[in-house]
């Protein structure tokens, strides 16, 4: 057994009347790997957060090499020889990579004032070859991509030499690439003799790079658990505290869907992509995998219209428009169904209390009959119902100030309205069937979107296109930031749209998401696809890597 | 057993605290509203709901309200308009002109709420179209109609003695009645408060305030839905105006000036945030015309001197701001 | 938390002001016979200081209250003021500017208010007919005795003193000065042979302006004053005396200084607190400003008689309503604009002008002599007599 590092001692942490932190201890040993999982809001990131000195103890203890420590600010941890990465972007864009390094740090390189840039570069190049990267340091921030600007995060963090590393989900926005530098990382640190505390969502990850796992839920510590005993299953049940079913995801190899075309791509070439051709059918789950930057989000925005197409077409099948006379017997049922609504609701004012009315928001669906949609703008995507799920699902495709009923109902306008008005008791009833379908955890729909936790937060954006009855879904990382429990829901749940004869297509970056759900999974690399591979049990992400590289 | 009691209690009291963070900006509005009345009511000794103070009260407050109203929809989207009074000013200009021209009919005042409506309307559609076009702030570009309309007006006001007149005062006697005053505000807001609430458009306006790609993505057309709004806009500015306008029957170098300053105060006291967004209400604009009316009555009611009367309406300002600001830091001191 | 607090100290702040003005309020019960409004843009300039200064001390002998209110330059908020004087039961009101004339009078006609003009006069203002014969209309105070080409006679007169030749005018635009444009006429009209006046060179605007085209003009602002002085200057470098009629020592004066004309004499109309020290090294050869006591006192006989009387008191010499000579002059009462020529003059003028008005241009016995409420013989000719006696005679009158 290796020295311990870092000890706490009932660790708590409250915020206002939250309690994230309930009396944890913990100890970290130099020499290994830790890794603390928990699901969202378990409280892995608020004692990394501690221990670095980002939020202050609320009681308890922590210890450093068995001596009482405090930090008060992340400067003081880092003296301690403490270093922290964080999840998010920590580099300023526009100043060049050697200031970003030694941001806060010039003095160290100034004489009588004067910044001596050479110096400054230089020792900026040595940081940077603590994790092998060769860049001009001289380039803003910007100049590189985002994968990159993290491993000068992760350099300025190693520069100093901590003798505790915590790695804060880091690797959530990175390829696969990106990630296997991070564990090497970790683990010739750890080998160094020193010490690492690892925090991610994803569990395979956590079981490849750590020693020792810690359990966490609700603020507790649950379980420490050896590597020798890690079991996947296992460690997943601990975290939920409840058996988690075996197909984590669908269980089926069944590839077969309907032949009806829902989407698809001709020759498109765009300023990114080339020559692309692409099917999605009606009950097919199409998977789209590649690394960064090889085209495969741009897949995603060119089917909702928001690609400039250079040359070919995208082409989405669903109903045409009603006419007008159609659109008037729809807005009258609708029109029926809501005065029968506010009557249902008027009589429960009066305390006459009765079931409620089963109403089919849609009203009729009279047209039946199927056309093509040229795709070019967000407007015909619309149109066609397609729904789109963004990466960056926070910045475009939430809006996070407005409560889950605003955000369910914004994509529902035309669903919603009778005849241009959209009446509140529909609104209601509508979010509510969201709320309710997808287990949405909150306190009522009229809660913001803001104050949910990740997974549903995601949950609210899969209502959005459920709920407004698009049958063409194309989600872009629909797992990201969501935590064990909810990501079981949706891989359920979009199993369950498959077999509703949904077309659906996932972009993921995680390789086992891909061939867990896809009926065919489509590799991209350069803006091309480069291979295609229908659903099989054989299916290993072995096969599937270097068609990516 | 006690500790279950007392767990329960908090809970309400939870519940309770929540409801109130949540309904804040409405407890704000209205409570404002209480008290401003409650002040001035004590404070003049009833003086200020005399039947006469009243109806100054209402005449001022129609124009303002229609005004307000408009604006909602423009805040609400994140947009910003500092050109209502020179619009106003170079409208009210046109409409005696019209008036005086076709003589005093009720067809010429017709015409001349028709001609003011267009006018404002080209004023604010070239605004909007210029700030799309050329990615300009909408702020910069309403500067620049301001310059250009109370560039107008001056010029044209130049060229007399004392200002414009209407040849016959009469001629808007109808605006000056209280019945049509209460009448247009009541179709007004109402007309306005539908469209904003219940209908896609002003979903949308509110949802581009927050955040314009999410809304984009949700199937709003961002810049249509811009267009309409300063459409929405300009008609309300060009209907306030034969209001404005029967108040003074006068055009004056002016006119209106300052206008654009009562909207946005009455727009922040009725908890409307300068940045729009979701928590925009049409309420905001009622209810703080009302309250902003009745504070500028007020405080000239009480003959106050104009430093006290700057240094309240300040006071009251900062305080709208600050309880209305949108906070963001609760969430983020929670992490993941 | 943090912010909560301050939040909450704000709005008992907010309330505690509220409740002390209440308190302070109800403290002072007014219980004046007459109250009287006043309309300005402000009360902290020369113009407002003085109003108000003259204002108390007329309270002193008389059973009145004055109210004043500022209000905005814009029409909609002149008329916010007036509604609020009448809302507090003011039984006059005076206004310090022509802005929304007409519905002022017929808003006071239907409360049955008396309306005035103490900055204005009725020949300069577009007055309708029917209004400008009301009963409730009190007329307006001519400035300048009446008489602008007299000043204008006197800047001349101080030019051709000086042996400086070239000489610049700068105003407001035309139609915002008439009286300007009169008294520059007249002073350009008696300039000797040998002064040379350098022309703007503007187009001319006729009748009832009567601009020759020969002064400068601006919009009202630092800015577009500092601009015209720039144009000026530009055209004719060498000038060397400049009129700044457009508030002289308000605008022009400083546009001279941040251009750096700093050796260019100057005429100006308008008086600040500086005067005195510009007159002394010389840079002020004449500056002046209205007799604000004698627009209010010319203002408030009119008003009291009225209230006194229920509007049928009347001066046996003054014009009536409905004669077509009150179109003009007789409507009006008359003031006298004070001309300062040297340093002896600004210190008589603030003694006895600017000064305590108890020992100013008129004491309120002396305006009682020209008040038919106080006096059944009293004159409209001996009340205008009253209100144009110059700073010399006032001085008389104080010494004796």
């Amino acid at each position: 057994m290796g020295e311990i590092f870092i000890e706490t001692r009932d660790l708590t942490k409250h915020f206002g009347e939250v309690v994230a932190v309930d009396a944890v201890n913990i100890k970290i040993e130099l020499g290994k790997v830790l890794g603390l999982i928990g699901e969202n809001g378990s409280g892995k990131s608020t004692i990394s957060s501690m221990i670095s000195g980002i939020h202050t103890i609320t009681s308890g203890e922590i210890f450093l090499k068995g001596q009482p420590y405090k930090p008060t600010d992340p400067g003081d941890a880092r003296k301690h020889g403490i270093g922290m990465i964080v999840q998010e972007a920590g580099t300023v864009d526009y100043i060049s990579v050697a200031e970003n390094i030694f941001l806060g740090e010039e003095n160290k390189f100034a004489k009588f004032g004067i910044v001596n840039r050479a110096k400054l570069e230089e020792e900026a190049r040595k940081a940077l070859a603590l994790v092998g990267l060769e860049i001009d340091v001289t380039a803003p921030a910007a100049a590189y991509n985002f994968e990159t600007r993290k491993m000068v995060e992760i350099a300025k963090t190693l520069y100093y030499n901590p003798e505790l590393l915590i790695v804060d989900e880091t690797t959530t926005a990175l390829s696969q690439d990106g990630r296997n530098k991070i564990h090497e990382i970790i683990r010739q640190f750890a080998q160094e003799g020193k010490a690492v505390l690892f925090i991610s969502h994803d569990l395979p990850e956590l079981m490849e790079t750590c020693d020792e796992l810690i359990v966490l839920r609700d603020g507790q510590y649950i379980a420490k658990i050896d590597k020798s005993e890690f079991d996947e299953d296992k460690i997943k049940q601990t975290m939920v505290g409840r058996k988690i079913e075996g197909n984590y995801y669908r269980s089926d190899y069944d590839p077969t869907c309907s032949d009806e075309v829902a989407l698809s791509a001709e020759n498109v070439t765009t300023a990114t992509l080339k020559n692309i051709n692409l099917a999605v059918h009606k009950g097919e789950i199409v998977g789209i995998g590649g690394l960064s930057g090889s085209g495969m989000h741009e897949i995603g925005k060119l089917f909702f219209g928001m690609e400039k197409v250079i040359s070919g077409t995208v082409t989405a099948y669903a109903p045409r428009k009603p006419d007008f006379k159609e659109r008037r017997t729809i807005h009258l049922h609708r029109l029926k169904d809501t005065l029968i609504l506010i009557g249902h609701r008027v009589r429960k004012l009066f305390g006459k209390a009765a079931a409620n009315p089963n109403i089919d928001l849609a009203g009729k669906t009279i047209v039946k009959d199927t056309v093509g949609y040229n795709i070019k703008n967000i407007k015909s995507a619309f149109d066609a119902g397609i729904g789109y799920i963004s990466k960056d699902r926070d910045r475009e495709t939430l809006i996070t100030a407005a409560t889950i009923k605003e955000n369910l109902c914004l994509s529902a306008t035309e669903l919603l309205s009778v005849f241009g008005v959209i009446p509140t008791s529909r609104e209601t009833v509508f979010a509510q069937e969201q709320v309710d379908g997808l287990k949405i955890k909150c306190s009522s729909p009229n809660q913001e979107v803001r104050e949910l936790s990740g997974g549903n937060k995601q949950k609210v954006s899969f209502g959005k296109w459920i709920g407004n009855r698009s049958k063409i879904l194309v989600f872009d990382s629909p797992t990201r930031g969501v935590d064990v429990g909810v990501k079981t829901t949706m891989y359920q749940l979009l199993y369950e749209l498959k077999k509703q004869n949904y077309a659906i297509l996932i972009i993921s970056e995680e390789m086992p998401e891909l061939i867990g759900m896809s009926d065919r999974v489509v590799i991209m690399k350069n803006g091309e696809i480069t291979k295609e591979f229908v659903r099989s049990e054989n299916l290993r992400d072995t096969d599937i890597i270097n068609y990516m590289i | 057993m006690e500790q279950e009691k007392k767990s329960t209690d908090r809970n309400k009291l939870n519940t309770a605290l929540h409801f109130v963070k949540v309904n804040k900006n409405t407890f704000i509005r209205y409570g404002l509203l209480i008290l401003v009345v409650v002040v001035f009511a004590a404070a003049t000794g009833g003086r200020i709901f005399s039947k006469f103070s009243i109806s100054s009260i209402l005449s001022q407050l129609t124009p303002l309200i229609i005004l307000c109203v408009g604006m909602t929809f423009i805040f609400a989207h994140g947009n910003f308009d500092i050109s209502s009074g020179a619009v106003l000013a170079l409208s009210a200009l046109v409409s005696i002109f019209v008036i005086n021209g076709m003589g005093c009919t009720p067809l010429s005042v017709f015409v001349a709420l028709l001609v003011g409506i267009v006018l404002c309307e080209v004023f604010y559609l070239f605004n909007i179209f210029v700030s799309i076009k050329f990615r300009i702030m909408s702020t910069i570009g309403s500067l620049a109609i301001m310059f250009t309309a109370r560039g107008a007006v001056t010029y044209l006001v130049s060229q007399t003695m004392s200002g414009y007149k209407l040849d016959d005062t009469s001629a808007l006697a109808l605006f000056r009645e209280q019945w049509f005053m209460i009448l247009c505000v009541i179709i007004v807001a109402v007309i306005c408060w539908l469209v904003f609430s219940f209908t896609a458009f002003g979903k949308y306006d509110r949802a581009i305030g927050d955040n314009p790609l999410s809304s984009m993505q949700s199937g709003a057309k961002v810049n249509k839905v811009k267009y309409i709004s300063y459409a929405i806009a300009g008609a309300c500015v060009g209907l306030a105006t034969l209001f404005y306008l029967s108040r003074t029957n006068s055009v004056t170098q002016n006119f209106g000036q300052g206008r654009e300053m009562d909207i946005m105060i009455a727009l922040i006291l009725g908890g409307m945030l300068l940045s729009g967004g979701s928590k925009s209400r049409m309420s905001a604009a009622i209810v703080g015309s009302i309250t902003y009316v009745i504070l500028t009555n007020g405080l000239s009611q009480l003959g106050l001197s104009d430093a006290y009367v700057l240094i309240i309406k300040s006071v009251v300002f900062i305080i709208m701001i600050a309880t209305t600001l949108r906070r963001s830091s609760t969430i983020k001191a929670m992490p993941r | 938390m943090k912010k909560k607090l301050i939040a909450t100290i704000l709005i008992v702040m907010l309330a505690i002001t509220c409740m002390l003005s209440v308190v302070l309020l109800s403290g002072c019960a007014d219980n004046a016979k007459y109250k009287i409004g006043i309309l300005l843009y402000n009360f902290t300039d020369i113009q407002g200081t003085q109003i108000k200064a003259y204002g108390d001390y007329l309270e002193k002998d008389f059973d009145v209250k004055f109210v004043y209110v500022s209000v905005g330059s814009d029409d909609d908020s002149h008329i916010q003021g007036l509604e609020s004087c009448l809302n507090q039961g003011c039984n006059a009101i005076f206004s310090g500017y022509n802005t929304a004339i007409d519905t002022c009078i017929e808003k006071c006609e239907e409360a049955g208010v008396y309306y005035g003009l103490i900055l204005g006069d009725t020949q300069t203002t577009q007055i309708a007919s029917d209004k400008l014969q009301s009963k409730y209309y009190l007329g307006g105070v001519k400035q300048f005795s009446g008489d602008p080409a007299a000043t204008g006679k006197i800047f001349a007169e101080v030019i051709n003193a000086s042996n400086l030749t070239k000489i610049a005018g700068i105003s407001f635009p035309p139609f915002a000065f008439v009286d300007g444009t009169t008294l520059f006429n007249q002073m350009v009209d008696d300039l000797d042979a040998s002064k040379t006046l350098y022309s703007a060179g503007n187009d001319p605007m006729p009748f009832p302006f009567n601009y020759r085209g020969d002064y400068w003009y601006f919009m009202f602002t630092q800015e577009m004053c500092e601009a015209t002085v720039t144009a000026m200057f530009t055209a004719h470098s060498d000038i060397e005396i400049v009129v700044g009629m457009g508030s002289g020592m308000d605008y022009v004066l400083p546009a001279l200084r941040n251009g750096g004309h700093n050796n260019v004499k100057m005429l100006s109309l308008g008086y600040t607190d500086d005067v005195a020290s510009y007159m002394q090294d010389g840079t002020l050869l004449a500056a002046g400003t209205n007799n604000y006591v004698q627009c209010m006192a010319s203002m408030f006989a009119r008003a009291y008689d009225a209230l006194e009387s229920d509007g049928t008191a009347w001066y046996s010499d003054r014009a009536k309503a409905d004669s077509q000579y009150y179109q003009y002059a007789g409507a009006d009462g008359v003031a006298d604009y004070t001309i300062l020529t040297s340093v002896a003059e600004v210190n008589d003028f603030k003694a006895f002008i600017i000064g305590d008005k108890a020992n100013g241009p008129i004491t309120n016995e002396e305006l009682k002599q020209c008040m038919l409420s106080f006096n059944e013989n009293a004159t409209w000719a001996s009340l205008t007599a009253l209100t144009t006696r110059t700073l010399a005679q006032v001085k008389a009158a104080r010494s004796a």
